[in-house]
């Protein structure tokens, strides 16, 4: 036994060893496999004969725009090789033969923020541990629980799923609750239109949101966990699950790895549906088993939450988030769902440091500002982001949960907002009056929005003010922001 | 949606078998509501008036509050899905992307909401719930006459 055998991490490290180098890695999970991407997987064996072994499966990196694709990795660098179904394989097979072309190309081995790993990886353990998986726990298990807040707060982590509420504060009111066991509750419902982060997340990095679990419970220290997931994320409910599997085997989700105990049930929830399910009280009803829609506040989830006991509710990309703590400075990054008309859409890891713009955002994904009338930022909650505003900086709190759309020069923007309201209209969950009646009431002011200004105006109000949950008090969002940045639009 | 009533289509037995199997390996609490529903959908395809009783005398909640809870949930169906039904994405990015002009090309598929691969519009799904992206009108033509 080597002298490192008694490092926790090192020992895990040797009994899951890394994959071999070269090798080369296809971009499947829902999007790559949505383009063919399972063909070259076949295709890229075929070519590399005995060493056909060399060809792993992964999820995707977030380079929607790319796919399919696949990703030579040669030890001291990386390449990925898009839209193979354009380009073949050859390029791919000559890269891992040696041959990468133009050096230009090349991407640094790793890098940092929560997706570093993300479809980097075969979806083993052995190959997340040899990219840094549960490197932060290793280390926040060395201090106390409130060292673990403390750095969380420092590194001002907030909520990513659009409340933007303090992680550290959350963590602190659960901890400091007499009342125990307490419950956590990861929010994967992921249902905003135009928002495909967590699905991402937990395809392409299952073991990221498992860290930030299990350091959650070193700061809070919970009796269960729930992880609450989409219910049409088949593939990601599936690659959390084997993930989850496979830390449990290995002793990381009982704390036996690191010769301690950390008693927690990790459980596993399927949603069914409804924009509705990814309000956080509607969870709470859904894994109880009661109708899903909301509950009225007070009491806060942290007060009595889930079961009726002491609750922290997270996002999944929160937990992602915090296993970043300790990277020295923590990235002030969000995960932004960037989709519409842009040359390379997908999945962004952008820095909110308030240095990064609209125009920022739209050049990483190949866009003109000039091109775009506007981006509708946050779906059918969302507003308006104009031209004129798109050299301000990108703030965490505007950006919700990160879902933005961008409309180009022939985009009906009347036609967009209506179907908005059509789909907040089809997802009241019917708790409320105020949501039910004015959802429906709204798509029939918008047949003809001009003679009905003031109308829709006090509708709004009283949706904002009286809905029970922020489906109905945010519903009335894009078509206020409509009328007052697209005003000629409407008039017909 | 519809109410239970007695015209409901042919159960598939051996199908309610798996589904009852799958309950009951559940503990019979009520926080097993809803993966006991999903798990007989999962074996039935849907859900008849019997897996919902089932379930319902599984988890110890009255039948008409199983029924409500199933109602609320836009992915458990009351009847049989319509064979081979294509559905086209009409979320936003996919409506920016030609969702209309896929929907002329093919006018037996239903409309749909965010599939969540906006980055891909637009996109459609075939009758098994298999996702394409980037298709085109004359490509959707061939897939769905295939």
């Amino acid at each position: 036994m080597t002298s490192t055998a008694i490092i926790p991490l090192a020992r895990l490290r040797e009994r899951y060893p890394g994959p071999k180098l070269p090798r080369i890695l296809v971009h499947r999970g829902t999007a790559g496999d949505a383009l063919g991407a399972k063909r070259y997987v076949g295709e890229l064996r075929d070519a590399l004969g005995d060493r056909a072994d060399s060809v792993y499966k992964g999820a995707s990196d977030g380079a929607n725009w790319a796919a399919p694709s696949a990703t030579v990795f040669q030890g001291t660098y990386t390449r990925r090789f898009d839209r193979l179904d354009l380009n073949g394989i050859d390029e791919v097979v000559a890269c891992f033969n040696g041959d990468c072309g133009d050096e230009a190309n090349y991407a640094g081995t790793g890098g940092r923020g929560l997706t570093a790993r993300l479809g980097r990886n075969d979806g083993s353990l052995g190959d997340v541990l040899a990219q840094g998986a549960y490197v932060a726990l290793d280390r926040a298990l060395d201090g106390t629980s409130e060292q673990l807040t403390d750095a969380i707060e420092k590194g001002g982590f907030t909520g990513r799923g659009g409340a933007h509420f303090p992680v550290a504060m959350k963590w602190r009111l659960a901890a400091g609750h007499s009342d125990e066991p307490r419950m956590l509750v990861v929010n994967a419902e992921e249902g905003e239109p135009g928002v495909f982060k967590d699905r991402h997340l937990l395809e392409g990095d299952p073991h990221r949101l498992i860290e930030g679990i299990l350091l959650a419970h070193h700061a809070v220290g919970f009796e269960r966990a729930y992880v609450y997931v989409n219910g049409q994320a088949r593939a990601a409910r599936a690659a959390f699950e084997a993930a989850l599997a496979d830390a449990a085997e290995a002793g990381i989700t009982d704390g036996s790895a690191w010769d301690r105990e950390f008693k927690l049930e990790i459980h596993v929830r399927a949603g069914a549906g409804g924009y509705v399910c990814g309000e956080e009280s509607v969870i709470l009803n859904s894994i109880e088993g009661e109708r899903p829609v909301p509950r009225y506040k007070p009491p806060f989830a942290t007060d009595r939450g889930l079961f009726g006991r002491p609750t922290v509710i997270n996002n999944a990309e929160t937990l992602a988030a915090v296993t970043t703590v300790f990277e020295n400075p923590p990235p002030p990054t969000k995960l932004v769902s960037l989709s519409g008309d842009v040359p390379r859409p997908g999945l962004y890891e952008v820095s909110v440091d308030g240095a990064t713009t609209w125009t920022g955002l739209l050049a990483m994904a190949g866009g003109n500002p000039q091109d775009a009338q506007a981006i509708l930022l946050g779906g059918p909650s969302g507003t308006f982001v104009m031209p004129d505003q798109f050299e301000d900086p990108l703030e965490m709190r505007t950006l919700g949960a990160g879902g933005t759309v961008v409309l180009g020069a022939d985009a009906d923007i009347a036609r967009v907002t209506r179907e908005l309201a059509a789909y907040n209209m089809r997802e009241s969950c019917g708790e409320c009056t105020p949501c039910r009646e004015g959802t429906i009431r709204m798509v029939d002011l918008l047949k003809r929005p001009a003679e009905h200004r003031d109308e829709i105006a006090s509708l709004i109000e009283v949706m904002t003010e009286g809905s029970l949950c922020q489906l109905g008090g945010m519903a009335g969002r894009p078509t206020q922001s409509a009328l007052e940045q697209f005003p000629a639009t409407f008039d017909d | 949606m519809r109410l239970m009533s007695d015209d409901s289509p042919p159960i598939d037995l051996e199908a309610m078998q798996t589904g009852i199997s799958s309950v009951d390996r559940m503990p019979r609490d009520r926080d097993r509501l809803l993966p006991a529903l999903l798990a007989m959908q999962e074996a039935l395809d849907w859900l008849p008036r019997e897996a919902i009783r089932y379930v319902a005398s599984h988890v110890r909640v009255p039948v008409s509050e199983v029924y409500a809870t199933t109602t609320a949930y836009s992915e458990l169906r009351l009847e049989p899905a319509v064979a081979g039904q294509w559905h086209i994405c009409t979320g936003v990015a996919c409506d920016l992307a030609g969702a209309a002009s896929l929907l002329k090309a093919a006018p037996d598929a239903a409309r749909i909401d965010c599939q969540f691969l906006c980055a891909l519009a637009p996109v459609v799904t075939d009758e098994h719930e298999q996702l394409f992206g980037r298709v085109s009108a004359d490509e959707l033509r061939e897939r769905a006459n295939a």
